[in-house]
């Protein structure tokens, strides 16, 4: 009794870590699974798996990735999971003879393997799916005695579990070759059999041979480099990621302000919360920034999460772009990802293309956690008197480009530069502008921007560096044109002296005391060189 | 035990009468019945796949249809949508062929049926001489591309079939396939990627071809066959895209250099001539005459600004001898589009010699991206230039090709909703005018559209089943080996 108890007693303390460790630590990462799916209920989305093996087990997975939308019960879901594994590898040891203490650390082996899997952010729920099943199987052979029906069981099963889970039959039919060892010669005939079966696969699908023996959907497949990766800076992106998903602004500005920021993507998420918040320019440099990549950039394939840049050019009225950024990320996905549908929705009703629009509208409809957003934006569908409303899409088609012009990601300036001046209410825009000249070092174009002196103060990072450029041309501050704050004017000073003394390091005390001025990220942080 | 039977009847019987029930007291309506998708008044040939279709109102609760042909035969249908046996179909249009068949729809909303006026579905005498449509599916995206794949659709079912997928060789993508006048013992048929090449059928024989050369601009491009399969004309086409900002524009697709060339399927020999190799002029779209005794082609001057909106492309001609595999000495300008500020695109003779159908738009190689973009046909006896009016929408109108016997055109049109694009079949008579179009029947076409994400494009018909062996084609694409081509 004592022994059962320890045996549920480890399987509890597994689960409950498993679950507190999805649910804390891990929660952004649930998200970013659930948003690159759609599970949807209907026939289409069943009979989309049935092509080709391990469908129905990409079908159960994607069912349970669904309700990582909400992180504690996706937590729970994984925990069950993988307590699952490692209940069904308890009894698959017990029965091959293994006894004592080591039966419950060697079941803890493969939970523990699929914890680590399941860390990687390419990696697919429907492998944990697809080895509870294989595992399930092996435990129903272990209720046959005869040997007849054994062989028959094994023959008939490695074929129906490579239908219906892919390549981990291979787990079935190992464990069949250790269990009946006796009967070496007729579970030999059953390995190769199962070994041959994705040869036949081969034969009628359109599938290279390699991914139909290692598995079409256990793992997303992004570009042809792509390998099991785990690192803690993915998992910072992919919260702020979440962040910026449901517009927490506020939330990220302080996250960043408790820890900053350790690269450029977290780094474009805080710059646009700081800009939805109108902070962008004044707080410019109170954050790491090290080029305009912190700013604002071009999506690649090698991104941990390209929505963050989508959702920049969204805010900044560039709905073409943004349209485009998520169409090219659908199409790098192996399933449709239902933000990229959400997003492609909103741009076809900012841009007024609304059949368009209604056509993605009526596919998230068929979802759980959507239904009632896809029902409120249907009845913005030719109706602009409700899109009144709306002030986001108001707000959007006014900030939207009216003059048509190729856009051009090597001139993200100039596009700026063009949101602002066909609108200069974009305050967005201009914010971006000014930012991405100053992280850019192009302080000619920057002073071009402020000719003349203004009647509005100047945020503290434009007069640092406004002084900073007069200071590069002009051997003191006598005419300089603009309103510049006489303690900065001291400051700049200063820094020149002990910066000139330096040299390329900066001394902990320049550091101190302009770590967080214009002058030390051009002379020691930007990337200009 | 006996009243049991007897409830097991009365619930049978009620389960069947719920599936086929009757219209009655049925509100007469004089208008004709709003229907998806529109079949009202088409032209079809007898070998076309059933006419299933839906009311438009989603509160249609069940439809009551009854398709009457005038020389005899009768088809009904009763439920929540029209559907018809495929075997009872075409006897019925068989019976029909040359005359029409009366359609009298009865529609349930809101527990009441309404009887509209019926209306006509004309069977063309004009055979279709095809087996299916080739054709490619693809989202209508913008750089990268996902599951995608050419296709062979039965016209007189609804079985599709993949002839080749992306899926096949990873990071993969399949384009610009193209038949020999429908016969599928002719297939060019382009393979980008890292693992990319030719795939070339000629008289059943294939082989994937490297069409790279250093004399050349690109690897081939848009192709068509000379009407003898010794010749495939290519387009060697230097192409960029580019991204609108404004709404209602997303792509602009657009070369900075192209030319023609054509290669001799015997010999792997590309015949260029310095008449279609301009600096100064960009031709693309290459299309051999009926005979094979002239290629047609579109060609743009390059214009001084090097603005894409200043590409106005003309149809022009060049003779060319099968015999010694030349070309004239002379450009003939069949349209001058580019006097009226327009261009013209995918130039495709009738297989009959008499009519030359494109696409024209404001400016440009790529019309599938203009929403002004249209069909126009020239009689290439008289010169006159039909606009087209009953083939041509609001929407894109793009890509297009004759059946074999120049009776049936088959184009693809963003007319539904602007993005996704449709196939849609149309005939022409004797006196040279078309039908009104209908879109490529499907088993249950609202519900097939709605879900369809993807686009067609570069349709086609074939005279027969194509057969593709997909290990070859994997084991050739994913080797070295590929079939070098010469330049003369």
């Amino acid at each position: 009794m004592r022994k059962i108890d320890n045996q549920f007693l480890w399987s509890i303390i597994l689960g409950v870590s498993v679950f507190l460790f999805w649910g804390m630590l891990y929660s952004a990462h649930l998200n970013f699974l659930e948003q690159m799916q759609m599970f949807t209920y209907d026939w289409a989305c069943f009979c989309s798996h049935l092509d080709h093996p391990g469908g129905i087990g990409e079908y159960i997975g994607e069912f349970i990735t669904q309700f990582y939308f909400n992180p504690w019960i996706g937590a729970l879901l994984i925990a069950v999971l993988i307590v699952m594994v490692q209940q069904l590898s308890r009894l698959l040891i017990q029965c091959s003879g293994l006894k004592g203490k080591k039966v419950v650390w060697c079941s803890m082996l493969p939970a523990l393997f699929l914890w680590c899997y399941l860390l990687d952010k390419h990696a697919f729920t429907s492998f944990g799916v697809s080895l509870v099943i294989t595992l399930c199987a092996a435990y129903g052979l272990t209720y046959i005695s005869s040997i007849k029906w054994s062989v028959f069981f094994a023959v008939m099963m490695s074929s129906l579990l490579y239908y219906i889970i892919g390549p981990l039959h291979f787990l079935f039919v190992l464990y069949v070759m250790v269990y009946e060892r006796r009967n070496k010669v007729i579970f030999s005939s059953v390995a190769l059999w199962a070994f041959i079966i994705p040869i036949c696969s081969y034969m009628c699908l359109s599938y290279p041979l390699s991914r139909l023996y290692t598995g079409i959907g256990y793992y997303r497949i992004v570009d042809s480099t792509s390998d099991f990766t785990w690192n803690m800076q993915d998992e910072e992106v992919l919260t702020y990621d979440k962040m910026v998903r449901f517009k927490q602004w506020s939330a990220i500005i302080e996250k960043a302000q408790q820890k900053t920021p350790t690269n450029a993507a977290s780094m474009q998420c805080v710059n646009l919360a700081l800009s939805m918040k109108g902070q962008l320019v004044e707080r410019l440099m109170d954050f790491p920034q090290t080029g305009v990549e912190c700013l604002i950039s071009e999506v690649t394939e090698q991104m941990t999460s390209p929505y963050p840049v989508g959702e920049i050019h969204y805010q900044l009225g560039l709905i073409n772009t943004a349209e485009r950024l998520v169409f090219d990320i659908q199409q790098l996905q192996p399933m449709p990802s239902v933000r990229t549908w959400i997003r492609m929705a909103e741009t076809n009703i900012v841009n007024g293309q609304y059949a368009v629009a209604e056509k993605y509208l009526n596919k998230i409809l068929k979802t759980h956690f959507y239904r009632k957003w896809a029902e409120k934006m249907k009845l913005y569908l030719n109706n602009e008197k409700e899109i009144q409303s709306n002030t986001e899409i108001v707000s959007l088609r006014y900030r939207r480009l009216k003059n048509d012009v190729y856009y051009s990601a090597k001139e993200i300036d100039n596009m700026l530069g063009r949101l602002v001046m066909e609108n200069d209410n974009n305050y967005q825009a201009y914010d971006y502008l000014i930012s991405f000249l100053l992280l850019k070092c192009d302080l000619d174009k920057l002073v071009r921007l402020f000719p003349n002196n203004t009647e509005h103060a100047l945020p503290r990072v434009v007069q640092e560096a406004l002084t900073f450029a007069w200071m590069q041309q002009n051997p003191n501050f006598d005419e300089i044109p603009w309103k510049i704050d006489p303690k900065i004017l001291q400051s700049a000073v200063s820094f020149a002296r002990q910066s000139t003394v330096a040299g390329t390091t900066p001394t902990e005390d320049i550091k101190t005391q302009f770590g967080h001025t214009y002058w030390y990220y051009y002379i020691y942080t930007s990337n200009k060189k | 035990m006996r009243q049991i039977k007897i409830i097991y009847i009365v619930l049978i019987s009620w389960l069947i009468m719920s599936c086929n029930e009757t219209v009655n007291n049925a509100i007469e309506s004089d208008k004709l019945p709003d229907i998806y998708p529109d079949y009202l008044n088409i032209t079809i040939p007898t070998t076309i796949a059933p006419l299933n279709f839906c009311a438009v109102d989603k509160n249609c609760e069940r439809m009551d249809v009854t398709v009457s042909g005038c020389k005899g035969g009768t088809l009904h249908s009763n439920g929540k949508m029209a559907a018809f046996s495929i075997e009872k179909w075409h006897d019925l249009l068989f019976q029909n062929k040359g005359d029409s068949l009366t359609v009298s729809v009865s529609i349930k909303k809101n527990g009441r049926w309404t009887t509209y006026r019926p209306f006509a579905v004309y069977i063309s005498p004009y055979e279709l001489d095809a087996y299916g449509l080739t054709y490619r599916r693809v989202a209508p995206g913008y750089e990268m591309y996902g599951r995608m794949g050419i296709y062979l659709r039965e016209l007189s079912t609804f079985k599709e079939k993949a002839l080749v997928e992306s899926s096949l060789v990873t990071g993969m993508c399949v384009n610009c396939h193209t038949q020999n006048r429908t016969n599928p013992s002719d297939i060019s048929l382009h393979v980008r990627g890292s693992y990319g090449g030719t795939f070339l059928r000629h008289n059943g024989q294939d082989e994937i071809l490297n069409t790279r050369t250093d004399s050349t601009i690109s690897a081939c491009v848009y192709p068509y066959w000379h009407p003898t399969g010794n010749y495939v004309a290519y387009s060697v086409n230097a192409t960029q895209q580019s991204f609108h900002v404004v709404r209602g524009e997303r792509v602009e697709v657009y070369d900075t250099a192209s030319d023609i060339v054509v290669y001799n399927t015997q010999t792997h020999v590309l015949h260029r001539t310095p008449f279609l190799m301009k600096d100064s002029v960009y031709e693309t779209h290459p299309a051999f005459s009926f005979d094979g005794r002239w290629l047609y082609f579109c060609a743009s001057k390059k214009p001084l600004n090097g603005d894409n909106a200043a590409f106005k492309y003309d149809l022009c001609r060049i003779a060319f001898d099968a015999e010694k595999g030349t070309f004239g000495n002379r450009i003939d300008t069949l349209i001058c589009a580019s006097v009226n500020g327009r261009s013209i695109s995918f130039p495709r003779p009738s297989y009959d010699g008499r009519y030359l159908m494109y696409t024209e738009s404001n400016y440009g190689t790529f019309p599938i991206w203009h929403k002004e973009a249209d069909l126009r046909m020239i009689d290439l006896q008289s010169g006159a230039i039909d606009s087209l009016i009953v083939l041509n929408s609001d929407g894109t109108e793009s890509y297009h090709n004759w059946s074999n016997n120049s009776h049936w055109l088959v184009f693809s049109s963003r007319r539904e909703d602007g993005l996704h694009t449709r196939l849609y079949l149309t005939s022409l008579d004797e006196k040279g005018v078309f039908s009104k179009p209908f879109i490529l029947p499907q088993e249950d076409p609202s519900k097939y559209y709605d879900e369809l994400y993807q686009s067609y494009n570069v349709p086609d018909f074939t005279s027969a089943d194509i057969n593709i062996d997909h290990r070859w084609l994997r084991s050739e694409l994913t080797s070295d080996r590929r079939v070098g081509v010469q330049v003369r």
